[in-house]
C-alpha cells in the first residue's frame, strides 16, 4: 500500500486551510493528543496521495492494519481477533515499541482465519472507503493513542459540513466492520447511513443484512461480551449456566 | 421403487413421521409389523450438518431456518407458497404486513386475529421444539365435572400415567420427581426420571429470589384465585428432553442456548432418534417427499387405500403418484395437515363433509396457547444467553378454582435475553449502539424509550461496557394461556388458494374467548407484580400495527396486550366418548372408520397449559399398543 492514498479518494477536505477552530496539528496527535481532538487532525495527518493503490488481502501488511483497524473499532484486542502469533513488530526490541514496521509485524496464523473473510468483504464492497480506514491506521500507527485517535476520526455528524463524502463513506464503513465482527454479519455502510433516516418515517423498518458465512456466525463477539457464546455456538459444558461467568477479561 | 412399495399390502400405513407417527412406527416396528410411513417433506439426512449450516447462515433465525423447504428465495424474498410442494406456515410468514397475504403466507388466515403457530413438513416433523416434557395436571382432563368448563377428556390422569411413563423412557427427561409434585400430579411409587434435573440457570435464580424472599401477602395475589393464601410462588425446573447426562448414546447438554430451532449436540431428542430406531426395527419403511392427499373409504366403511403425490424438488411439480394399501391407517400429520387430509377426502361425494367426519368436528376447536411475552432489565447482572432456552417455570397457579372464570397461565422464564423480543438481539441492541438507533430502547433514558434514535453511537472499550452492560441485565418471560377449545376456530380448505401440488392450503379463522382474554388479564397482574419484586425496567413493547394486539381494562388502565403462537398446535379431531360430538375414541380411533386412527394433539379437547409433546407421545404409545393388540390380536 505504501503508506499513500489514491488521488480519488481524498481523506479530508482542504485539510489545513479548513482546519477547525481548536483543532490541533499532526505532531499534537502524534504525540498523544485527546482523541476528541485528535479527529479533527486526521486531514492534517495525511500526506498526499502519491497513487494509487487498492487494498491486497493477500498482503500480510494489509492484513495487520485491518486487524488494529478492527481493534481499534470494536475494542477487542488485535491477539484475539487474530488468534495465532498476531504480532506488531519494530526495530527497536523489546516489540512492540514505536516505531511499528508493518512489513515485519505478523498478522496470525488463525486456521478458523475469519478475518480474511471480513478484509475481502470490506474490500469488495467499499474499495475506496477501506482504503481510507488503512490510510488512517497507517497514520496513527505509531501514536500512542492510536485507538481513540482512530475512533475520533470517525465519530462526527453527518451534516458536518467540514465533511466529505469519503469521510461519511468511511465512517459507515467502520460501522459496517464492526457489526461484521460483532454479529458476523454485513450491513452495507449505505443501508446503515439510510436506515437513520428510515427510522424517522417508517419505525417498522427492518434493517437488511446478510451473514458472511456459517463461519462467521461462530465467530460472532457480542455474545462474547454479553460473557456468554453465539447461541448454538457453545464451547462449554454442562451446567455452566448455574453459576456467574468467568470475569469478562476470559471472553474478550 | 414406488411400484413396489404400492404393490404391496401394508399391515400400517402411517402418513407423518414427527413425534407420534414415529412412535407408534417404532412399537409397531418392534412388534414385527409391516408399517410404511409417507411423509410430506424431506427424509432424514445423514447428519445434522446442513441443518447447522442453513441455521448459522440465515439471516432470520426463526424455528423453521434450519429445515426444508427453503423460506427465502435467490432474490431474498418469501417464496410464494403456491410454488412450494409440501408448504408450511413460518414466523416470517406472521408479520404484521403478511400474515393475510396468500403470496407470503402459506395459511389462508380469514382471522379475526392471526393463528400464530408454526410447524415443519420434514422427517422427525417439529423438531424445533423446545424439549419441555410437562405433564397434564389431573384437572386439565377434567375441566367440565371439575370446573363446569368445556368437555371431558375420556380418559383420566391416571389413566395415563403410565404411558406418561413410557414416553419419558423413550424421550429421555432430564427432571426431579419431587419437585414435579404439584398441582396434584403425581407418580407410581418408586418412578424416577430417567435423568437428573437440569439445574436452574442464573435468571431462574434471581427470579425466585425475587419473589420469594418474603411471603407474599393476599394484597398481592388475591388477583391469582387459587382459593386459598397464596404466600410463596415457586420456580421449579421444568422437566425436558434434553440430556443431563449421556443417556441411549446422546451427551449431555451443553448449553448452546439454542434448543429451538436445534441442538447443534443433539442433546436434545427429536423424533429422528425413534425413526432411525424403528427402521432399524427391519420392518419399518420410510418414503420421503410423498403428500397424502385422498383416503379412499371403501366397504365397511373401512379404510382401504390412501393415495399420495410424490415430488423431486421443493418448489417441482407432481413427479409421480401412488396409493399406498393397509389393514390399519394412522394419520399423524399434525393438528392443520390432518384435518386438512382428511377435508380433502370426500371420496367422489360418499364422505362429502370429509372422512371421519360425521360429527362434523374435524376442524374445529383449534387451540393453541396464546403467548403473553413481556420483557425488562434487571438492576443486577444475571447473565441471559446461557444454557437451555428455558430451565425453569412457574407452574403451581396453572390450576385452581379460578379456572371457573378465566383462563390458567403458565410462566416461562427464557434464558436467552431478549433474543425472542424486540427483532432478535443481539443484532438489535447492537446495531443500535453501533448506529445510533433506538429499536431496543435502551439506547435512551427510560422516559424516553420510544425514540426512534439511540443517543450514542460507539465504537472500542465504550462500545463493549456499553453492550455487556445492558446484555447481561436482560429479562424475558412469557405467560402460555390456557385456550378455550371453540367451534369456530378452525381449519377448512381454502378454495382460492393451492400448494404446488395443486391441493387446497389450509384456511384458519381463529380468535381469543373472553374467558382465554381474562387469562391474560390475570398474566399481566403476574407481570406486574414479578416485575416489581424483581425490580425490572419494563421495555415490553406492542407495536400499535400488531394484528394480535388488544386492550384489555386492568385495575383502572387500559392496557395493550399481544400474544405470539408457543408452537402448541392441538384440536380439530377432538377426542371423546360422543361420536356426535367428537372424531376420534379414547385410543384416538376414528368413530366413523375402524381402522382408521388420527394422532397427535390434534386429538386433545382441551389445551390445559403444559406443552403438548409429552401428552401427544404418551397417548401415542397407547393407540401403538391398542393397535397392536386388538387390530392385529392373534
Amino acid at each position: 500500500m505504501g503508506g499513500s492514498l489514491p488521488d480519488k479518494h481524498p481523506i479530508a477536505p482542504n485539510a489545513i486551510e479548513d482546519e477547525p477552530a481548536g483543532a490541533v496539528t499532526r505532531r499534537t496527535v502524534l504525540t498523544g493528543a485527546a482523541a476528541v481532538t485528535a479527529a479533527a487532525s486526521v486531514g492534517t495527518a495525511l500526506d498526499t496521495p502519491a497513487g494509487a493503490q487498492s487494498v491486497d488481502v493477500n498482503s500480510q501488511e494489509h492484513m495487520v492494519l485491518f486487524v488494529l483497524l478492527s481493534s481499534a473499532l470494536t475494542g477487542i484486542p488485535p491477539e484475539k481477533l487474530a488468534p495465532g502469533g498476531f504480532k506488531l513488530q519494530s526495530p527497536n526490541p523489546p516489540a512492540p515499541t514505536p516505531p511499528i514496521d508493518l512489513s515485519k509485524s505478523i498478522p496470525g496464523f488463525d486456521p478458523v482465519d475469519v478475518k480474511r473473510e471480513y478484509l475481502t468483504r470490506a474490500n469488495e464492497r467499499c474499495p475506496a472507503a477501506l482504503e481510507y480506514l488503512l490510510q488512517l491506521v497507517r497514520k496513527n500507527l505509531n501514536a500512542s493513542n492510536r485507538d481513540e485517535a482512530i475512533i475520533a476520526a470517525l465519530q462526527f455528524d453527518d451534516d458536518d459540513k467540514t465533511k466529505r463524502p469519503a469521510d461519511v463513506d468511511a465512517k459507515y464503513l467502520a460501522r459496517s466492520i464492526v457489526l461484521m465482527w460483532y454479529l458476523g454479519a454485513w450491513y452495507e455502510p449505505t443501508e446503515l447511513q439510510a436506515l437513520r433516516k428510515d427510522l424517522l418515517k417508517d419505525p417498522t423498518r427492518s434493517p437488511r443484512f446478510e451473514v458472511v458465512s456459517p463461519k462467521a456466525y461462530t465467530q460472532a463477539w457480542a455474545l462474547r461480551v454479553a460473557q456468554a457464546h453465539p447461541m448454538g455456538f457453545s464451547e462449554m459444558q454442562f451446567g455452566y449456566w448455574t453459576r456467574p461467568p468467568n470475569p469478562r477479561t476470559d471472553f474478550i | 421403487m414406488a411400484g413396489e412399495i404400492d404393490k404391496i399390502l401394508w399391515d400400517v400405513a402411517i402418513v407423518g413421521s414427527g413425534f407420534a407417527g414415529a412412535l407408534i412406527a417404532n412399537e409397531l416396528g418392534k412388534g414385527r409389523r409391516r408399517v410404511i410411513i409417507v411423509e410430506a417433506g424431506e427424509g432424514i439426512p445423514p447428519n445434522i450438518n446442513k441443518y447447522m449450516s442453513r441455521f448459522y447462515s440465515a439471516t432470520a433465525k426463526v424455528p423453521e431456518s434450519p429445515y426444508t423447504p427453503e423460506i427465502f428465495g435467490r432474490d431474498r424474498k418469501l417464496i410464494d407458497p403456491a410454488t412450494v410442494a409440501a408448504g408450511r406456515p413460518t414466523v416470517v410468514s406472521l408479520g404484521a404486513k403478511n400474515w393475510r397475504e396468500p403470496k407470503e403466507a402459506y395459511l389462508i388466515q380469514t382471522g379475526p386475529r392471526p393463528f400464530g403457530s408454526t410447524y415443519d413438513r420434514v422427517a422427525g416433523g417439529t423438531s424445533h421444539w423446545l424439549g419441555t416434557c410437562l405433564r397434564f395436571a389431573p384437572n386439565d382432563f377434567k375441566m367440565k365435572s371439575q370446573y363446569g368448563r368445556f368437555v371431558d377428556w375420556p380418559i383420566k390422569y391416571k389413566d395415563l400415567n403410565v404411558w406418561y411413563e413410557e414416553a419419558e423412557k423413550e424421550l429421555g427427561v432430564s427432571a426431579d420427581v419431587d419437585e414435579q409434585r404439584y398441582c396434584d400430579i403425581e407418580f407410581s411409587p418408586g418412578y424416577n426420571y430417567q435423568m437428573p434435573k437440569i439445574p436452574n440457570s442464573t435468571t431462574d435464580q434471581y427470579v425466585n429470589e425475587s419473589l420469594n424472599k418474603d411471603p407474599l401477602t393476599e394484597v398481592e395475589t388475591g388477583f391469582l384465585g387459587m382459593g386459598k393464601p397464596v404466600t410463596k410462588i415457586p420456580v421449579r425446573g421444568v422437566p425436558a428432553a434434553r440430556n443431563s447426562a449421556p443417556y441411549r448414546n446422546r451427551r449431555a447438554c451443553a448449553g448452546n442456548t439454542n434448543c429451538i430451532p436445534i441442538c447443534p449436540i443433539q442433546a436434545k431428542y427429536d423424533p429422528t432418534i425413534t425413526l432411525n430406531d424403528a427402521r432399524n426395527t427391519g420392518s419399518v419403511t420410510f418414503k420421503e417427499r410423498s403428500v397424502a392427499y385422498d383416503i379412499v373409504v371403501g366397504a365397511n366403511d373401512l379404510v382401504t387405500e390412501i393415495k399420495y403425490k410424490r415430488y423431486e424438488t421443493e418448489t417441482g411439480k407432481e413427479t409421480e403418484r401412488g396409493s399406498i394399501k393397509a389393514k390399519v391407517f394412522v394419520i399423524a400429520a399434525n393438528t392443520i395437515e390432518t384435518p386438512r387430509l382428511l377435508l380433502m377426502s370426500t371420496n367422489g361425494g360418499r364422505t362429502p363433509r370429509g372422512v371421519a367426519n360425521r360429527s362434523d368436528m374435524v376442524g374445529r376447536n383449534l387451540m393453541d396457547h396464546p403467548y403473553y411475552v413481556v420483557w425488562g432489565l434487571s438492576p443486577k447482572k444475571i447473565y441471559p444467553y446461557r444454557g437451555p432456552l428455558i430451565t425453569s417455570g412457574i407452574g403451581d397457579l396453572c390450576d385452581g378454582p379460578f379456572r371457573r372464570e378465566r383462563a390458567a397461565f403458565r410462566v416461562d422464564i427464557g434464558n436467552e435475553g431478549w433474543n425472542f423480543v424486540v427483532g432478535g438481539d443481539p443484532n438489535v441492541t447492537t446495531l443500535d449502539f453501533v448506529n445510533g438507533l433506538n429499536k431496543s430502547g435502551v439506547n435512551a433514558p427510560l422516559e424516553r424509550r420510544d425514540s426512534r434514535l439511540g443517543d450514542e453511537e460507539l465504537f472500542g472499550k465504550q462500545l463493549i461496557d456499553r453492550l455487556n452492560e445492558k446484555f447481561t441485565r436482560q429479562f424475558r418471560c412469557g405467560f402460555l394461556i390456557e385456550q378455550t377449545p371453540d367451534r369456530d376456530n378452525r381449519v377448512t380448505l381454502s378454495s382460492d388458494h393451492k400448494d404446488g401440488l395443486g391441493l387446497p392450503r389450509p384456511q384458519i379463522s381463529y380468535n381469543l374467548s373472553d374467558y382465554t382474554r381474562r387469562g391474560f388479564v390475570a398474566a399481566h397482574r403476574m407481570k406486574k407484580l414479578l416485575f416489581r419484586k424483581m425490580g425490572l425496567d419494563d421495555f415490553t413493547k406492542i407495536d400499535n400495527d400488531d394484528p394480535t394486539r388488544f386492550e384489555e381494562e386492568i385495575d383502572g388502565e387500559r392496557v395493550a396486550l399481544n400474544y405470539t403462537g408457543a408452537g402448541h398446535i392441538m384440536g380439530t379431531c377432538r377426542m371423546g366418548d360422543d361420536p356426535k360430538q367428537s372424531v376420534v375414541d379414547k385410543f384416538q380411533r376414528s368413530h366413523d372408520h375402524k381402522n382408521l386412527y388420527l394422532v397427535g394433539s390434534s386429538t386433545f379437547p382441551t389445551g390445559a397449559t403444559a406443552n403438548p409433546t409429552l401428552t401427544l407421545a404418551a397417548l401415542s404409545l397407547q393407540t401403538a399398543r391398542h393397535i397392536l393388540d386388538t387390530d392385529f390380536r392373534r
